[in-house]
This record gives structure tokens, C-alpha cells and sequence, in this order.
């Protein structure tokens, strides 16, 4: 095996690696114990006996016409944008019968897809294995996912296709193809993250940071990024043209009243609302505070200010393409989208602070050797300690769980402690 | 991670295969879904998307391997929307709850005795409150024509008004009984104590649990059962007959 296939093997194999710890993080709140049931035990409900969320029974007459039960379903923007996730419950639940089984194999599948993202954004960032190891095991371990899993309405699977959809963009930007050939893969893989849930928009932005990371190439990558634009454009154009000949309706996002920015691009003058533009952007920023842990956030800020300049550009412009969604669409959700950058940045702190250490040894007259050796012996000891504490308390370490009552706050306003 | 290597089946076959592959997945969908249109509209673009996904992992491989994992994935995909071993059930129906579920079950009273209890720590600053109890409505438990039940409850020494079930089972979070409930009933104690029963036994009314008590703050000992002797901790089952950790969902919040 050359060394590039066997670098490759090895991000392989921390994809690999972390999935049992994904599935026994997931598997400790089955059963009964979901987080659903801490926060909004009024929307349980029961699928093959077994607890899940409400929002299932959107899938139910969809599920029933893919399977070729019925023959008449309506099919909402919520469907469009997780039809992909829809189609791989289908294909077990013919096989099976069995709903409950067949959403939580698709949605762990999508977990770890987000494993695996990271683990390959890790690499084209040029990050450490075990870097990216720990950032791969920080979104395992986190309550992103915790919070959705068991609930069946398929947000597992879509927090995991942000984090693949920027390691294949990387992937192709990076790659040794002609423009127009990087130009549709790379098209085809926002189509495949816009079939998941949206964070193609953060994805596709995300991407024209990767176009500026060096002079190399940036023509062809630029070329190809705006190749990807339009072919995602024209397929997605496709798609809405064949929903709209069955008397499908069309997405209708662009006129919810919840996008706080379009809403005021319409009332631009109303009274109070001359900093809007301020307003929008301090609170888009405070829900992805809110999101993360504080200590996570201070990390991962550092971990991106201080990293390469392909770290910096990539995981920056991602941070900057959240804030941006979320100025649009303001929900908590929306934050998710910011996940690798928040973990990797973290993760790559953690990895960078030797060689800080080092350098302020040297400064301080102590061998740099020694200081080294400690230093990643205290840092590899307490990675294992955080991740042992993360199992036992389900990853409610420093209370993050704080995130659980901010989106039940959203929800339903202040809860009431039963 | 995903392949870079040019594929060494030369161009012609970079190009015939995706869209031979392509032209088979949607002719044999429009095949299997020929009278039901609506489903090979649902099915063929997800469809062509992981054709596409196979496709691009397997880039690198042979044009014998590209081609076999092409008929493979149309033949899986063929296999499973036109006959299936097991069932063709679409996706079960969704319940609110279950008498023999461990994990959300509905229970009934077996006495006018019996009484299900909650504990709940109040808030301060909220001016205003309701008890909301949450039930399965079984019409069936009854003959038609009987007469609705009348539900009971008391919150900390305040007995309220009885309350009809059965008046709302169209209702979106089907079915909840709610009180209005005087601040003075409850701000005097942090803790109260809440009392629900039916004086006249009816099978109708199945009161809904979960297994996880952590969603109250006192855990296990926020769900009490009072079996007409004595109160226990825990959630009656009845279709088992025990009494279980769980949560009754049963609480107090403010009014709406």
C-alpha cells in the first residue's frame, strides 16, 4: 500500500473505531430513555412498541405510497428536503414490516455518515489522526445527536449529512479532476445533502472557502465551484419540475414567517428596527452560542484562529456560513450546522497546545524534549478521562444538556420543572 | 477517503455505464410502478442518487466490478418494490400509548379507591396555573350510549371540580383533561401533591406513563399509586399488574 492509501486507511479507521462508541452513546438512551421523554413527554408516541416522537406519523403515507401501499400522499417541503432518508426506511420496512427498526438503522447510519465526514474533513484539513479522532469522538459523544435519536423524524441522519457534505466537497475541490468533472460531483453532492435536510447552503459556502485556500489551482476550483452552483441549480430545478407535473406543491420555505431577515428585507423602515441588520446578526450569533458548550466554543475559536490556513479559511467560512443561515431561519437546529468546525477546531487546540508549550519551555530555559512528552501524556490522559466521563454521564459533561432545555425553551416557552 | 484513481475501464465505459445504469434503475422502477405513478416519482430520484453514490465509490474498480455492484444494487432495488418475503405492511400505525408497552403505557383504575399521585416542585413568578392530565380514550372498553366518566382530582388540600372525559378525543394531542388551578392551592407549599382518581370505575379512561421518571424532578418518587391501603412508589401497569418506576403525565403548569 503506498503512504497515501495507507494515511487514507487510517481516517478510515477512526470512522470505524468510533462507531461502536456511537452506538453504545445511542444505545443508552433506547428503550424508553430517550431525551424526548425528559423534555417533551406530551409528544411521545408509540411505533411497534416501541417510544418515538409524534413527527413520525409525517412519514406515514408517504412511507405507505414508496412501499406501494397507498396510491395518495401530500408531500410538504419537510418531505422534500429528507427524501433521500425517507427512501432507505422504505427499503427495510418492506423487507420487514417493522418501523421503529427501520428509522433507527437509517438514523444511525446517518449518525456515523457524520463520523465519517469528519474523519475525512480531518484529512483534507491536514489535521493529526488523532486530532481528528478526537474531534470525530466529541461529535459522537456530543448531545447533538443524543437529543434527536430514538425520536424518528430522521434529524439524526441530517445532522450527519452536514459533516459529510463538506468532507466530499473537500474531497473533489482537492482532487485531480478537470474543472466540469469536479463541477458536478460536487453538484451532486449538495443535491444528496439537499435531499437530507438543508444544510447545502452552508455546505456550498463552506466550499468557496476551500476555492481560496492557496493560489494552486484556485482557476480550476473556481471554475468547478461555480459549475457545482449551476448544476445544483438545474438538477434541483429537475426534481421541483417532476413534484410540480404530479400536483405536488412546490418548497415553499422562502415565505415562512420565521425567516427573521427576509421579514425585515420587507419592512426595512419599521419603527425600531433601524440596526436590523445588527439585531439579526447578535441574535443569530447567540443561538450558536447556546448550541455549544462555552469552553467548547473558546476551544474550537482557537483551534481555527491559530490552524493552518486551510483550517482557517475552511472551518471559518463554515462558521460564518451558520451565522449567515441563521440569520435567515433562526432555530437552534440551524446551529448544528457548525458541528465539525466547533469539534475539529476544539480538537486541533487541544493537539496544537503541546507545540505551545514546547516553545514557552524553550522561552523558560526547560528541556523542550521533557515538556513535549508530558505535556501529550497529560493531554492523552485526560482526552480518556473526558471520555469515560462522557459515557457514564451521557455526555452531560459541564451540564450540556443546558442545549436540551434551550430547544424545549424555544418550543414551548419556559418549562415548567414537573 | 472517496477515490481519486481514474477508472480502469477506460472512457467509454466512465460514460455508458452511469447512464446505461441510470436508464435501467428508472425503466425497472417505471416497470414495478406502472399503475402507481405517485411511487416511481417517490422512488426514482433517491434511487438515481445512490446509483450515483455507487457509481463514484466504486470508481476506481475494475468495469466488471463497477458493472456487477450496478446490477446488483437494480436487482436489490427491483427485488424489494415488487416482491417482498415479508410483510407489504406500510409503516404501523402510531399509538399514544399501549396497555402491554414497557416503555409508554396507558393503565386504568381498578376501584374508586385507587388514586394516581404526583409530587411536583412549584415555580415562583408564574401567576397562574392549569393540571393537565393526559389519557388514552377507549370508547370500545364500554357499551355505547353510556354515560361520559367524570374524573377527579386534588391538589395539595384542594378538591377541583370533576371533569368529563371523553369530550375531546379529535384533539391534536389526544386527550387531555385540564384544570384550572388557584394559585392559593398551590403557592403555599414548594412541593404539590396531586390526586387523581374516578369515582365511578370505567375502563375508557386509560391514564398514560413512561418508563423514564427522570423527566420529573423527583425521579422515582414523584409518581405515587395509591392502591386504596396504601401509597406506593410507582406507576400502576395494569395489564401486568404491578406497580413500576415510571412517570404518570400528570402535571402542573402554567395556564395557557
Amino acid at each position: 500500500m503506498t503512504r497515501r492509501g495507507q494515511r487514507q486507511a487510517g481516517y478510515w479507521t477512526i470512522a470505524i473505531a468510533l462507531l461502536p462508541l456511537l452506538i453504545a452513546q445511542l444505545a443508552a438512551r433506547s428503550g424508553g430513555w430517550a431525551w424526548i421523554s425528559v423534555f417533551e413527554p406530551h409528544t411521545l408516541r408509540l411505533i411497534d412498541g416501541h417510544m418515538v416522537e409524534y413527527e413520525t406519523t409525517y412519514f406515514h403515507r408517504i412511507l405507505g405510497v414508496m412501499v406501494g401501499q397507498s396510491v395518495q400522499t401530500d408531500f410538504t417541503s419537510a418531505h422534500y428536503r429528507m427524501w433521500l432518508t425517507q427512501f432507505l426506511v422504505a427499503i427495510p420496512l418492506q423487507w420487514t414490516g417493522n418501523g421503529f427498526w427501520s428509522f433507527a438503522i437509517v438514523e444511525l447510519a446517518g449518525a456515523w455518515l457524520g463520523v465519517v465526514g469528519i474523519a475525512l474533513l480531518g484529512q483534507q484539513l491536514g489535521l493529526s489522526r488523532r486530532a481528528t479522532l478526537l474531534g470525530g469522538g466529541s461529535f459522537a459523544l456530543s448531545p447533538l445527536i443524543l437529543v434527536y435519536m430514538w425520536r424518528h423524524q430522521l434529524h439524526v441522519a441530517a445532522i450527519g449529512s452536514m459533516a459529510f457534505g463538506v468532507g466530499a466537497s473537500c474531497a473533489v475541490l482537492f482532487g485531480h479532476r478537470p474543472w466540469w468533472q469536479r463541477g458536478t460531483l460536487l453538484g451532486c453532492i449538495w443535491l444528496t445533502v439537499s435531499l437530507l435536510y438543508q444544510y447545502h447552503w452552508v455546505v456550498a459556502l463552506t466550499a468557496l472557502g476551500m476555492v481560496f485556500t492557496s493560489r494552486a489551482e484556485l482557476r480550476v476550483r473556481l471554475l468547478g465551484w461555480v459549475g457545482a452552483v449551476i448544476a445544483f441549480f438545474l438538477s434541483t430545478l429537475v426534481l421541483q419540475a417532476l413534484v410540480a407535473a404530479y400536483g405536488i406543491p412546490v418548497l415553499t420555505e422562502g415565505n415562512d414567517p420565521r425567516y427573521p431577515l427576509l421579514r425585515l428585507l420587507a419592512n426595512p423602515l419599521v419603527a425600531g428596527e433601524l440596526f436590523w441588520p445588527l439585531r439579526v446578526l447578535a441574535s443569530a450569533v447567540w443561538t450558536l452560542s447556546t448550541v455549544y458548550h462555552p469552553v467548547m466554543l473558546i476551544m474550537a475559536t482557537l483551534g481555527i484562529v491559530f490552524g493552518s490556513r486551510r483550517v482557517r479559511l475552511i472551518l471559518g467560512t463554515m462558521v460564518v456560513a451558520t451565522v449567515g443561515f441563521l440569520m435567515l431561519l433562526n432555530l437552534d437546529r440551524v446551529a448544528h450546522a457548525a458541528y465539525p468546525a466547533v469539534y475539529l477546531g476544539a480538537a486541533n487546540t487541544v493537539f496544537m497546545a503541546p507545540y505551545w508549550m514546547v516553545r514557552f519551555a524553550r522561552w523558560g530555559g526547560l528541556s523542550a524534549r521533557v515538556v513535549g512528552i508530558l505535556s501529550h501524556a497529560a493531554l492523552l490522559g485526560a482526552l480518556f478521562a473526558v471520555l469515560a466521563v462522557t459515557l457514564q454521564t451521557n455526555s452531560d459533561i459541564w451540564g450540556d444538556y443546558r442545549y436540551v432545555w434551550s430547544l424545549s425553551h424555544e418550543l414551548f416557552g419556559p418549562m415548567t420543572p414537573r | 477517503m472517496l477515490p481519486e484513481r481514474p477508472s480502469r475501464g477506460g472512457r467509454a465505459g466512465d460514460v455508458a455505464l452511469p447512464v446505461a445504469v441510470t436508464l435501467v434503475v428508472a425503466v425497472s422502477l417505471g416497470w414495478l410502478a406502472q399503475t402507481r405513478s405517485l411511487q416511481f416519482v417517490l422512488l426514482l430520484p433517491p434511487s438515481l442518487v445512490i446509483t450515483f453514490w455507487l457509481l463514484w465509490l466504486t470508481h476506481s474498480r475494475s468495469l466488471i466490478v463497477r458493472s456487477s455492484a450496478a446490477a446488483a444494487w437494480t436487482f436489490a432495488l427491483v427485488l424489494t418494490f415488487s416482491s417482498s418475503p415479508a410483510t407489504r405492511n406500510g409503516l404501523a400505525e402510531v399509538l399514544i400509548g399501549s396497555a402491554g408497552s414497557d416503555e409508554l403505557w396507558t393503565t386504568t383504575l381498578q376501584s374508586p379507591d385507587q388514586r394516581i399521585v404526583r409530587r411536583q416542585p412549584i415555580p415562583t413568578g408564574v401567576p397562574a396555573f392549569q393540571l393537565r392530565v393526559r389519557y388514552e380514550w377507549d370508547a370500545k372498553a364500554a357499551p355505547n350510549g353510556a354515560a361520559l366518566p367524570r374524573v377527579m382530582a386534588r391538589v395539595n388540600e384542594t378538591e377541583l371540580e370533576p371533569a368529563l372525559a371523553g369530550t375531546d378525543p379529535g384533539e391534536a394531542w389526544c386527550c387531555s383533561l385540564v384544570w384550572p388551578v388557584q394559585a392559593t392551592a398551590v403557592v403555599a407549599a414548594d412541593v404539590a401533591e396531586i390526586a387523581v382518581w374516578l369515582p365511578i370505575r370505567d375502563p375508557r379512561v386509560r391514564f398514560i406513563a413512561q418508563r423514564n421518571p427522570f423527566a420529573a424532578r423527583f425521579g422515582q418518587d414523584g409518581s405515587l399509586f395509591f392502591d386504596g391501603e396504601r401509597l406506593r412508589s410507582g406507576v400502576p401497569h395494569s395489564q401486568s399488574g404491578t406497580v413500576r418506576p415510571g412517570m404518570l403525565h400528570v402535571w402542573i403548569e402554567p395556564s395557557q
